[in-house]
């Protein structure tokens, strides 16, 4: 108590209101967790005897078209694209789309597969840089295999642009240096198969981290927890996200991502709601919600489905570097999708999606670390006046810090009740220490480039940064 | 200021209660994940070892004839003494045994899977009101072709849940062929592409035959079932039953199953040229 009355009072209102913020922040995610912990057992009892084989007998089983964007891949495209047609599915095509590499991606790819150039011809339904020429192989081993080189556009453009190419009624959207599960395409089309009255408009996956992970000859072989810290913890951070909150959102029918990474599509829907941004950074989350919003103002009966395996491997930033780029553009994606739709906010019309996902997050993904840095400021500024009350914010901190260990703990049970990827008690042990550490050592820095997100937004930052990737062949003999 | 002083001493009680609450969360997360991996650790060394002498077992069974399927059964049943863990992986081998081989051996599988009184586990299993359990129980028994049980299996049509009534019809078509699936044609139940899709694999892994009444099927009122015909038709490229798919396209010119039919009508004649 400083004995200035006005200030007292003050200091409880500041007091009252993070406490009242941190406690709605765990409270949200205890009950997405609470609700994730029930639709993965119902996922998993309905699941246990599926065959997916089973598809493969379906003549008209769901076509699909694998879309890969590449951009200066030509180290790695080979691999990755043999990775792709070696999928095990009967009634799929992979479209690469080389978005004006400046290496030598394509005659890369026209010596190993063979390609010509073709004189398809195509109607662009969503427009898009120009396309310089199609090629298709002349070995009929590498029939499903149709490679488009265009001109430089960003990731949104080249998806548009083998949207655009792709004849097949679904699209499977992924980033091409990705290690799919081999019947990753089974597992995404069944639940087109199972639909009834609702029309599927996209099906989303679970995106894992591949550091560390061996990889041979573009196939997952085994899992291990990353040894770099920086990729380890955001193993925890996939854990969390993908397991205790997607799953959840999904069986609210309030899901508005599905990564980028890795996402199959009605393309019909896709064209009629007009294809990927190619404005925001954020292409992925908006899409979605685009697609979402089309449904609902066209009042048509849809669904976005969710599977919760693991189906889809990446590769973490190593460096706080390159991860504080990434965090600053999904900082910025976020705040443009939010903006492009303010129509929903709390807009019952939209159901679930205007009035509970569209507010979560833009209170806890957007507005948390804005809150989070106001909080430290004034923190500071009590320090620097002397009025700091120690004992508060000592258990506060404390407080906060015990359920980030603990929810990540969750989140560590949760993988060990369903999925059991991580096979060692070694690397469980690996991914338990490092819940210690994240709420000191990585936390505070996802907050930082949160703000610089925020603050590269007003200067007018449009671009994607750099992101150098170490590459599964350097870590993985 | 006792008013504040109120309000501080309830924030502090706060606080101390959610790390009290969250520390015992962690602890009991903590201790049960481990907890967990241990139980697995030690379940998979079990299921190492009895899997090796199941295998042995299995492996006799199959190919030393000269001892008698009964036997075999017995030694079973005396010697390894089947827990829960040891009927289910036996379960799981048989099964797999089961898709691998033909003819004698085959039926030898069969036998043994009703001698060993593993019959009695699945057929137990009919009855559980887990409903994941019934659908295991109709898989194994309709899959080891269990024929006293089809009565049973065909009540699971009636079943609550949709998912056991699609498993059942599965299993009836398991158990006595095409000919049921001609049989259950006016049943309403909605068999969506992923059900068709298993029933197709099942035809196909069985080498089921052709039905000389298929153009019953078409007379059926579900209209899944009709499009599931025409799959059938497709499966053995039987182009000279084309018609019974456009005809019934002629009296329902608008169905929502028709550009399905369509494609297969097109991909039907394709393989006639």
């Amino acid at each position: 108590m400083t004995g200035i009355h006005w200030l007292d009072i003050a200091i409880h209102a500041f007091n009252y209101f993070i406490l009242v913020f941190a406690i709605s922040v765990m409270v949200s995610y205890l009950f997405l967790a609470v609700i994730s912990a029930f639709a993965l057992k119902a996922y998993h009892k309905k699941n246990r005897f599926v065959n997916y084989n089973a598809l493969l007998a379906l003549p008209d089983a769901p076509s699909v078209s694998l879309i890969a964007p590449a951009y200066n891949e030509g180290k790695t495209i080979i691999e990755n694209v043999k990775s792709l047609l070696s999928i095990n599915y009967n009634n799929f095509d992979v479209i690469v789309v080389n978005d004006g590499s400046k290496d030598d991606s394509i005659p890369i790819l026209i010596d190993a597969f063979e390609l010509e150039i073709t004189n398809e011809i195509f109607s662009p339904q969503i427009e898009t840089k120009e396309v310089k020429a199609i090629y298709r192989s002349k070995n009929p081993s590498y029939s499903k295999l149709v490679v488009v080189d265009k001109f430089n556009g960003g990731k949104a453009d080249a998806l548009n642009t083998g949207i655009n190419i792709s004849t097949k009624p679904y699209v499977v959207c992924i980033d091409v240096d990705c290690i799919m599960d081999k019947d990753v395409l089974l597992k995404l089309a069944k639940p087109f198969l199972e639909k009834s009255e609702k029309r599927i408009i996209a099906t989303g996956g679970v995106v894992r981290i591949a550091n560390s992970c061996i990889i041979k000859s573009g196939k997952l072989i085994k899992v291990n927890a990353p040894d770099n810290w920086v990729a380890r913890i955001q193993v925890l951070e996939y854990l969390r996200a993908f397991l205790l909150g997607r799953m959840a959102w999904s069986k609210l029918d309030g899901l508005l991502l599905i990564s980028g990474a890795f996402g199959m599509f009605d393309r019909e829907i896709v064209i009629e709601s007009g294809g990927y941004n190619t404005k925001t950074v954020g292409e992925d989350m908006e899409l979605i919600v685009r697609m979402r919003r089309y449904m609902i103002d066209n009042n048509r009966e849809y669904a976005v489905q969710y599977i919760p395996d693991p189906l889809c491997w990446t590769e973490a930033p190593e460096s706080y570097e390159i991860l504080r780029k990434q965090r600053s553009r999904w900082t910025r994606g976020t705040m443009e999708t939010l903006w492009l739709h303010k129509k929903m906010m709390l807009n019952p019309k939209y159901k679930t999606i205007g009035l509970l996902s569209y507010p979560y997050w833009l209170m806890y993904e957007y507005l948390a670390p804005l809150i989070e840095c106001f909080g430290l400021l004034v923190t500071i500024l009590f320090i620097c006046l002397g009025v700091l009350n120690w004992h508060f914010f000592g258990l506060l901190i404390l407080m906060v810090y015990i359920f980030s260990v603990m929810f990540s703990m969750l989140a560590i049970y949760t993988e060990e009740a369903t999925f059991r990827r991580y096979t060692t008690l070694s690397d469980l042990r690996k991914l338990v220490f490092i819940a210690h550490l994240e709420a000191i050592i990585f936390h505070p820095f996802t907050v930082y480039a949160a703000i610089r997100g925020n603050w590269e937004k007003i200067k007018g930052n449009k671009g994607w940064g750099e992101m150098t990737r170490k590459g599964f062949d350097k870590t993985n003999k | 200021m006792d008013f504040l002083n109120h309000h501080y001493s309830f924030q502090v009680k706060l606080l101390l209660s959610l790390i009290a609450v969250f520390s015992v969360a962690f602890i009991v997360f903590f201790i049960l994940t481990f907890l967990k991996r241990f139980k697995r650790i030690k379940k998979n060394e079990l299921k190492a070892n009895y899997q090796n002498q199941i295998d042995t077992l299995l492996f006799e069974l199959l190919f030393n004839q000269n001892v008698s399927v009964n036997k075999i059964a017995l030694k079973f049943k005396n010697e390894i003494v089947p827990t829960k863990l040891i009927k289910k992986i036996t379960l799981k081998s048989i099964n797999a045994l089961h898709r691998n081989y033909t003819g004698d051996l085959k039926k030898r599988i069969e036998l043994f899977y009703i001698e060993s009184e593993l019959v009695n586990y699945s057929l137990e299993k009919l009855n559980s009101l887990n409903w994941a359990k019934v659908i295991e129980g109709i898989r194994d028994i309709s899959n080891l072709k269990y024929q006293p049980a089809y009565e049973i299996i065909l009540s699971k049509l009636k079943h609550s849940k949709t998912i056991v009534q699609k498993e059942a019809f599965i299993g009836v078509i398991l158990l006595k062929g095409l000919d049921e699936l001609i049989k259950n044609k006016d049943n309403q139940l909605y068999l969506d592409d992923w059900t068709q899709s298993n029933i197709l694999y099942v035809i196909k892994r069985d080498q089921m035959t052709l039905p000389d009444n298929i153009e019953e099927l078409f007379k059926s009122k579900n209209k899944t079932i009709i499009l599931l015909g025409a799959r059938i038709l497709h499966y053995f490229q039987a182009n000279h039953y084309l018609h019974l798919i456009e005809n019934y396209l002629i009296q329902n010119p608008n169905s929502t199953i028709k550009p399905k039919l369509d494609s297969i009508i097109n991909q039907l004649k394709n393989i006639h040229q």
